[in-house]
């Protein structure tokens, strides 16, 4: 009897001194800051770049007066804005899965040996991967031109966007552009 | 006496392989969460197969611009420009030219691998100006942040030599699309 007693008084003792430390409060915490990261998570995006290197001595259009050499011009106008009178070939541009497409590509090809006659074209693109086999065509011709990209102000990002890849696909490296009406605007007279 | 026997028998679950696990996963999020500035949530940018993957290294180099869609304009209507310079708006076209000088400094960063500015022995920045634009937004954004960038013609070269932010190096940001073939 005298024993056992002896050992409940030391149960409760031993209860109360447990060794170790309290772990509540910093799982709290933890869990705190755990709800915290989940709320605020954003995944670093697969962000990719297309490198471009813009003339320094001209501002934009600069790199064809530069090297006298006859660009080839590409220009992009908005879906449904058509310019009359101009040898164009329509190339539209859709999303992928959209229906409604989100520019239109016109082409004009001078002729290198003669900058008043325009090439035409016999076969004119329709789709991105025919514009860029009809590039790789010019480019095995001519050699690495200067292409440079007439875009209007209107056009959607998305579909210079393309115009541009499409140009680096087809292996030229040195794209130029053409200052739109914004950019006019901005610049002092 | 069997008092080192009750230890082990004291009541409560063990937490230590919870704690474990939580702090990995605490880890984890800290780590995969991307709080940069100037990176723009809302953004839809559009898709090109050509494109490089982007540099680590050089991000912190590069300069950033957010071109939103108008909707998501910061102030509203009363923000007269859709864009961000490091996640801040700007007021104007020539504030965001000015700022950009500022952080670009081309005599501070010269890209001496690049040729001179033609009449002058200043090279152009070595720094990178990374435009992220709405893939619905219009391309007149774009084009006017690029033209702002050059040395313009229609201004006296002396002025220019100390407005420009002279960036030669211009990324276009886009979504990696799969090449087709």
């Amino acid at each position: 009897m005298k024993s056992n007693r002896w050992q409940r008084g030391t149960l409760q003792r031993m209860l109360e001194v447990t060794p170790g430390v309290t772990t509540t409060p910093l799982i709290d915490v933890v869990f705190l800051l755990l709800i915290f990261f989940l709320c605020t998570l954003r995944f670093r995006a697969t962000e990719a770049r297309l490198a471009l290197e813009l003339p320094m001595d001209r501002g934009l259009g600069g790199l064809v007066g530069a090297e006298h050499q006859e660009p080839l011009r590409i220009e992009v106008v908005p879906a449904g804005a058509a310019k009359s009178g101009e040898a164009a070939w329509p190339l539209l541009l859709r999303r992928r899965g959209a229906k409604t497409p989100i520019g239109r590509i016109t082409g004009v090809m001078p002729d290198p040996t003669d900058p008043r006659r325009t090439l035409l074209l016999a076969d004119p693109p329709d789709t991105l991967p025919r514009f860029e086999a009809w590039l790789a065509d010019i480019r095995r011709e001519l050699g690495d031109l200067v292409v440079r990209v007439e875009a209007g102000d209107q056009c959607a990002h998305a579909a210079v966007v393309a115009v541009i890849d499409t140009v680096l696909e087809a292996g030229f490296r040195r794209v130029d552009f053409s200052a739109g009406a914004i950019a006019r605007a901005a610049a002092p007279r | 006496m069997r008092v080192p026997r009750l230890i082990p028998y004291l009541p409560g679950p063990d937490m230590t392989p919870m704690i474990d696990c939580v702090f990995l996963l605490m880890i984890f999020f800290m780590v995969s969460t991307d709080m940069g500035a100037g990176a723009h949530t809302s953004l839809q940018l559009p898709e090109a197969g050509k494109a490089t993957a982007e540099d680590e290294a050089e991000l912190a180099h590069t300069l950033i611009v957010d071109v939103v869609e108008a909707s998501e304009q910061p102030g509203g209507a009363a923000q007269p420009l859709p864009i961000l310079l490091e996640g801040r708006p700007v007021a104007s076209l020539e504030e965001l030219r000015r700022l950009l000088r500022h952080r670009s400094d081309p005599k501070r960063f010269p890209d001496r691998a690049a040729p001179m500015i033609p009449g002058t022995d200043m090279h152009p920045s070595a720094r990178r100006l990374r435009i992220r634009c709405d893939r619905a937004q219009l391309w007149g954004w774009v084009s006017a942040i690029m033209e702002l960038c050059t040395v313009r013609r229609s201004a006296p070269l002396e002025q220019e030599l100390l407005a420009s932010p002279m960036l030669r190096h211009i990324e276009i940001a886009v979504m990696q699309l799969a090449p087709p073939r």
